[in-house]
């Protein structure tokens, strides 16, 4: 119990240090302000773990648009312009998100549904499109 | 089995044209998928609300259109509205914003993110009421549309520039065609898939017409992050005025005049916060911390010990602010 409380400190006072190179403009570091994104949270007990969760979770946004190819300097600017909220709604599905513009995939899956539909016709002996499929 | 298809494949062409990638040699394909599923033709249909006060048809004029390369809709849609909103850009200068390569598209967030950073607010609705209410207004909007099938999805983005109820359609710049007119029936099933969802970029002098508090507020708080903070001053403002009420945008107000060094505004903002919600601890905090950085010592550590005696999640920040203004009395 005491080691787990003891890990989870030296967690948080990482995570504190790496606050500091993390670029939100929200308010001056230093300034002991309530700032807007902890005004809209939830204002529970959790908040410190919140924070911790919370720029884990920017992390994993960005390692995932670095994965997809946006560069390192480009993922952090996008994070950095998301709101928590928009975050958290991100992370774990970001992989299901849609993404307009995605036309490969859906042209493969039309040709192998053409392709399954004709084999199928070409068994029951309706069509005669593939020479390796003995008709009926 | 021919004339089966013609039909069906003239509707697919309506749900929105030559797509993100491909060319009209693909929708006799999607006929024959679209015959032997069955049942995508047969979503319930839609209905408007004759309350909303919108005139029967609309149309958005100043928005240009880009023909879309490749895989580039949603830089071309986003292009299209930020020109529209007064920044001038091209698709090609877009996609480093809001592409992804890997996944061969643009992620919503990409767009929003992307309009935040050319300091537009990015404002995501739902459903066609707020969609024909807002082009009603002359604001184009951005739409997520799935043009293929629920289990065989193809995403796009369009932008919707106009609509007319009589003739039952919704007017897009889509893809390589400009005011394409498309039946409302086939416009709601491709955009019902993309679960409704839009997006109108403006400038901060204009507001949503469905804004509700809380949304406009964490869009105003992404522009404020991508660095606009004046603009995020200017639309704050405009939300205390629109929700006399809400203590948030108050807050939300006092901190961005703070980014700003505009003191004296942002302990107004917080005193008014403090008016609405007499016992709130951030804005005592943040109020004292600010009265304190004035010089207004006494008040500020009065106003410090009044924000401990709250308690709350904040209280080592309250400590702090305290321990400031104390530092500073010697």
């Amino acid at each position: 119990m005491r080691r787990s409380r003891n890990l989870q400190r030296l967690v948080a006072s990482l995570v504190a240090v790496s606050f500091c190179f993390f670029s939100i403009v929200v308010a001056p570091v230093q300034a002991a302000m309530v700032t807007t994104p902890d005004i809209f949270q939830v204002q529970d007990n959790g908040l410190a773990r919140e924070k911790v969760r919370l720029f884990l979770q920017r992390q994993d946004v960005g390692n995932y648009l670095q994965a997809m190819g946006v560069d390192k300097q480009e993922a952090q600017a996008r994070v950095d312009t998301m709101t928590n909220e928009e975050v958290r709604m991100l992370v774990n599905k970001i992989d299901q998100m849609p993404a307009g513009g995605d036309g490969l995939g859906f042209v493969l899956a039309v040709f192998i549904v053409v392709f399954v539909v004709l084999v199928i016709t070409d068994i029951i002996g309706v069509t005669d499109v593939f020479t390796f499929i003995k008709k009926r | 089995m021919l004339p089966t298809f013609l039909p069906l494949s003239k509707n697919v062409s309506g749900t929105g044209g030559k797509i993100c990638r491909y060319g009209t040699q693909i929708f006799p394909l999607i006929a024959v998928v679209l015959f032997f599923s069955g049942c995508a033709l047969m979503t319930p249909g839609y209905s408007i609300d004759p309350s909303l006060g919108i005139p029967a048809s609309a149309q958005v004029s100043g928005v240009p259109f880009f023909a879309q390369e490749a895989y580039q809709c949603g830089p071309a849609a986003l292009a299209m509205t930020l020109t529209w909103s007064g920044v001038p850009i091209q698709p090609d200068e877009l996609v480093p914003f809001v592409y992804t390569p890997e996944r061969k598209g643009s992620l919503q967030n990409g767009l929003i993110t992307g309009a935040r950073r050319h300091g537009r607010l990015a404002y995501p609705f739902h459903g066609l009421d707020c969609l024909l209410r807002e082009v009603a207004a002359g604001r184009p909007a951005i739409v997520l549309q799935n043009l293929g099938l629920k289990w065989l999805p193809k995403w796009h983005y369009a932008v919707v520039i106009g609509y007319d109820l009589d003739a039952r359609q919704i007017v897009l710049h889509t893809g390589r065609s400009a005011m394409r007119p498309v039946g409302l029936r086939t416009f709601m099933h491709t955009w019902r898939r993309g679960d409704q969802w839009g997006l109108l970029t403006l400038p901060v002098a204009d507001m949503p017409i469905c804004s509700e508090t809380s949304a406009y507020l964490k869009s105003v708080l992404g522009l404020q992050q991508a660095g606009y903070v004046a603009d995020a001053v200017t639309a704050f403002g405009k939300a205390a005025v629109q929700w006399p009420q809400s203590v948030e945008a108050r807050m939300a107000l006092g901190n961005a005049q703070y980014a700003l060094d505009r003191l004296p505004a942002a302990v107004e903002s917080f005193q008014r916060a403090l008016e609405l919600d007499p016992s709130n601890g951030p804005a005592m905090n943040n109020l004292a911390h600010i009265l304190g950085e004035m010089g207004q010592l006494d008040t500020a550590e009065a106003m410090a010990r009044r924000a401990i005696s709250t308690g709350g999640p904040f209280i080592d920040l309250y400590r702090q602010t305290l321990d400031d203004i104390l530092r500073k009395m010697k």
